[in-house]
């Protein structure tokens, strides 16, 4: 198996399972359980394939973006703000090497500001969109392509 | 641990038959054992007894849905003797039995309801549903809701597994804070955000009624063109009845824009609701709830994930519910963009 890639590999043994296996599986738990398994398989497969892409899509189109959030709500919530700044410093320099690491930096700044949003009452009401479309392309890009 | 699987159980009911006796009486034998469904919150067993009767046995599963701390099949017991005197078409309960050596877990003893359930997300079940939503189950489907929502919430059964009434609905979302704060493993910023939004939007709810919490299509069963039961009460809880309404027009249980589980128009909801003797509900509280459910599941999830990394947890359906998280993450931001649009 060492000579083949792992995309390949998976898709092979997700092939196996659900045309050769699973057909033969008469235990409805078991047969549950199997496709289930086989959802994740094929999503791992096409993670392989499209490796970090879709990760490092989300963060640059929203890294710039990201610099205006800890001014947005410094004005209500200076530590938050501050805190922000170092998450969004920290995800930048990391994008192009942790991009994984990256992506957590940013998604906890945006979770910050959201707190500070509905807490403290950011007066910004551009700042409520612009987080909402970041989560959004990130959630998307992290839905599984195979729902089967 | 996992509790035991279908199979488990089906062998230890088969042999219930001398401990049916002494609960329910007369020629208890256990003749045969079907499983009837697989959910991740139960396994549910036909049991059939020597003298003719058919018994339901819901045997409890590996994820727990209630936010109280009764067992959810021992709330269900309650639940269902409550709405008893009711003209709620529910299963009649016959017991609760909490030792696990008796079935390998605890569970719910009821007796079975004429009809059957509909798949809602298959075409044929689509169909069946939009032609009788039309006839006399569109008819008695917000009748029997707003009997639901008639039960005394002061009723002793209901008392003895939910306490008085809550005072707001505020007290719902500090739990499901609760839930996701302890669940979460890393940064949840979609959840942060509808949280806050829902702490920001509590509908008014000075009169709480008992709430099926889980009102839909694929929780009915039909006899015909008439609506036979309604099942699955493990999320009923003292709360708002417009959560009810909000879930039977939500996204998720319909595959049409125009009606309600694909049975009566969207649009006329709220008023046959009115019409047949509930309380005027105002379209900000539906909103609220569509935003609050999908949080709530999110929580469910996130709550099975963090039981599945504990290793206490083997079954693989949890795992693959983990890997459509973001899918649902989706889901609550459309809602919660939907209401502040």
């Amino acid at each position: 198996m060492t000579d083949v890639d792992p995309a390949l590999a998976l898709e092979m043994v997700e092939r196996g399972l659900r045309l050769d296996v699973l057909p033969q599986v008469g235990d409805e738990h078991a047969a549950a359980a199997l496709r289930a398994a086989l959802t994740i398989v094929a999503n791992v497969r096409v993670r392989l394939e499209t490796g970090d892409r879709a990760l490092r899509e989300v963060l640059s189109a929203a890294l710039p973006g990201a610099d205006r959030w800890a001014d947005a709500i410094t004005a209500v919530s200076p530590d938050a703000a501050e805190q922000v700044r170092q998450l969004v410093e920290r995800a930048r320099a990391s994008a192009d090497t942790e991009p994984v690491t990256a992506r957590e930096s940013l998604l906890h700044a945006a979770q910050v500001c959201f707190t500070a949003i509905w807490r403290d009452g950011v007066p910004d009401p551009d700042l409520l969109a612009a987080l909402r479309r970041v989560t959004r392309l990130d959630a998307s890009a992290h839905a599984p392509a195979i729902r089967s | 641990m996992s509790p035991p699987g279908p199979a488990s159980l089906r062998a230890r009911a088969e042999n219930l038959g001398p401990y049916l006796a002494t609960r329910i009486g007369g020629d208890a034998s256990v003749t045969h054992v079907s499983l009837a469904s697989q959910g991740m919150s139960a396994t549910t067993l036909l049991v059939d007894l020597a003298d003719g009767r058919r018994i339901v046995v819901r045997a409890r599963g590996a994820v727990r849905t209630s936010a109280y701390d009764a067992e959810p099949d021992e709330v269900q017991f309650h639940v269902l003797r409550a709405v008893e005197q009711a003209r709620v078409p529910a299963p009649p309960a016959l017991f609760y039995e909490p030792d696990p050596e008796v079935l390998g877990v605890p569970f719910l003893a009821t007796g079975r309801l004429p009809g059957s359930a509909v798949v809602p997300w298959t075409r044929e079940g689509r169909a069946f549903l939009t032609e009788v939503g039309g006839g006399p189950a569109g008819e008695q489907l917000l009748d029997i809701l707003v009997a639901i929502h008639s039960v005394p919430p002061h009723h002793d059964d209901l008392t003895h597994v939910f306490g008085p009434p809550p005072g707001s609905v505020s007290v719902a979302v500090t739990r499901l804070q609760e839930t996701i704060g302890k669940n979460a493993a890393a940064p949840e910023p979609i959840l942060t955000d509808a949280l806050g939004w829902l702490e920001a939007n509590l509908p008014e709810c000075s009169d709480p009624t008992l709430v099926h919490g889980d009102f839909r299509a694929g929780n009915l069963l039909f006899e015909h063109d008439r609506i036979s039961g309604v099942l699955d009460w493990e999320f009923a809880h003292l709360g708002d009845p417009a959560r009810d309404l909000a879930w039977l027009m939500a996204r998720s249980n319909r595959t049409s824009e125009e009606l309600a589980c694909d049975m009566i128009p969207m649009s006329e909801v709220l008023e046959r609701y009115r019409k047949a003797g509930g309380r005027e509900i105002h379209p900000a509280a539906i909103r609220f709830w569509d935003v609050f459910m999908l949080v709530e599941t999110v929580g469910i999830w996130l709550g099975s994930t963090a039981t599945w990394r504990a290793g206490e947890l083997n079954d693989v359906r949890v795992a693959r519910w983990t890997y459509t998280l973001p899918r649902l993450r989706l889901m609550v931001l459309d809602a919660l963009e939907g209401a502040t649009r």
